[in-house]
């Protein structure tokens, strides 16, 4: 279970670790972090979990058994907005803006949490209107156009559709989210999820890593 | 019915109907019996008086009454078009409206987005010319429950319209009453269960809609947060209110349900003239 952020890189590492190791057959689940951590504490079967947060590895260690989890992967945050930029946003600033709509996350969910740090690190209120399940619905609430911008993780832009591009947010008040991963150690196939997480924490992992628009850990 | 009546019809039942049914009437209590299971009672109070669900709850409420509403003002004439004008694609078109009932309801939001959304195809020049926008307003919440509910109401209603007896209009029509009128004094009020179970219907999935909400109105306290919205995204941050405002949900739709079948729905009343 991974991240839905994950999903577009660990969708081309699971092609490429099955092309290598054809005996094992990887099931992908995405979602918010915080849902899949429940889910697990909930009794999901997941050999290995993903997360955005290492918040999540806390939440879940008191009812799972896994190994320690390791840091795979960095991602900055970034404005997104429709591309050619049609508001002129140009920083944090402008989503305080009356007629700037801002889409965001509903509590809870770790994107939702590294925006409220950033903008309150900041001193931005933002005119957000909507607060969406996960990642993926802030990306359909700006390329529809409904909303104007939103915060989402670097790495979303890199997947996203072309109708969508970044305003970068300065490196001395951006949020370094952090990704952890581990096999869950009451995995039934425990061997073939250590070996991917090897795979993911490998120089070749971090290359399509990077090629995805993340970051070194 | 007469109670002999009724009495034989029981016995006539084969065993293993009754044993599906009763096993199936299991299937439907067990997860209502985990979530009781499960629910923090002693926060149930808090939960239900707390200003965040009482704004969810009455924007359900407004929302979902007004999308009843609507339904029963687009579907019943929809309905009775369908059910007596024998035209060519007629089966094209009911399919076409009854759609909504078999796609999950993200894609009905999704292509709601598209067309009615702020810089969808038709929404655009809504924004443009009116400064109206669907997306994060109520009005969004109710367009997306009118899209889900309505073939709720159109279904039940046409199939009703189908097996009325056509001679008690034709009755009012040739005794010089336009079809506007015989349909509403004398057709409407023959398939008044019909019309009321649909538009029961139709409320109750306005009611629980979530999927095409959110993915067309968005989600915003007092606006757009429906108690079903509020009810889903809890389940992240705490289960305990997911769970009370679960029970909460519950307890209205049963209500609802039960005291309108009991006093306009009896099983007898489609038959009666």
């Amino acid at each position: 279970m991974a991240a839905s952020s994950l999903t577009d890189v660990f969708e081309r590492m699971e092609a490429d670790f099955e092309t290598k190791n054809p005996d094992i057959d990887i099931v992908m689940v995405f979602g918010a972090s915080s849902t899949l951590a429940k889910q697990i504490v909930d009794g999901a079967k997941a050999d290995i979990f993903a997360s955005a947060d290492i918040a999540q590895f806390d939440e879940l260690s008191t009812f799972v058994t896994g190994d320690e989890p390791t840091i795979f992967a960095t991602n900055r945050l970034t404005i997104l907005v429709k591309s050619g930029n049609p508001k002129a946003i140009n920083g944090l600033d402008d989503l305080a803006r009356d007629d700037v709509l801002v889409a965001t996350a509903e509590e809870g969910v770790p994107i939702r949490k590294y925006t409220d740090r950033l903008l309150t690190a900041a001193g931005v209120t933002a005119n957000f209107v909507t607060f969406e399940a996960n990642v993926a619905g802030i990306v359909t609430k700006v390329s529809s156009g409904a909303a104007d911008a939103g915060i989402v993780y670097e790495s979303d832009v890199v997947g996203a559709e072309s109708s969508v591009q970044a305003v970068a947010i300065p490196a001395d008040v951006n949020i370094t989210a952090r990704y952890p991963i581990a096999a869950l150690t009451n995995s039934t196939h425990l061997a073939d999820a250590r070996r991917f997480v090897d795979y993911v924490t490998s120089t070749s992992g971090r290359a399509t890593l990077i090629d995805f628009g993340f970051g070194e850990p | 019915m007469t109670d002999a009546r009724s009495h034989r019809r029981h016995e006539r039942l084969p065993r293993t109907a009754k044993v599906i049914a009763a096993f199936t009437v299991v299937f439907f209590c067990l997860p209502f019996i985990g979530l009781l299971w499960r629910t923090p009672w002693t926060r149930l109070l808090d939960v239900f008086g707390d200003s965040t669900t009482r704004d969810a709850l009455w924007l359900s409420m407004r929302t979902s009454i007004t999308a009843a509403v609507i339904s029963v003002f687009l579907g019943v004439p929809l309905a009775w078009t369908l059910a007596s004008i024998p035209f060519r694609g007629r089966n094209i078109v009911r399919s076409l409206c009854l759609i909504s009932m078999v796609l999950p309801p993200v894609v009905g939001g999704i292509s709601l987005l598209f067309s009615l959304g702020r810089s969808g195809l038709f929404g655009r020049y809504l924004d443009d010319w009116f400064g109206f926008r669907f997306t994060f307003s109520s009005w969004g919440v109710v367009v997306a429950q009118v899209f889900v509910a309505l073939p709720f109401l159109v279904l039940t209603v046409e199939g009703a319209l189908r097996q009325a007896d056509p001679r008690f209009t034709e009755a009012a029509r040739s005794l010089g009453a336009n079809s506007w009128y015989a349909f509403r004094r004398v057709t409407l009020p023959s398939i008044r269960s019909a019309l009321i179970a649909g538009t029961v219907l139709a409320w109750a999935r306005a009611f629980g809609e979530f999927g095409a909400t959110i993915t067309f109105a968005g989600n915003y306290p007092g606006t757009t947060r429906t108690l079903s919205i509020a009810t889903y995204l809890s389940l992240e941050s705490d289960p305990g209110r997911a769970m009370a405002l679960s029970i909460m949900m519950i307890i209205i739709s049963f209500v609802v349900l039960v005291s309108l079948r009991d006093r306009w729905l009896s099983p007898t009343d489609g038959a009666r003239s």
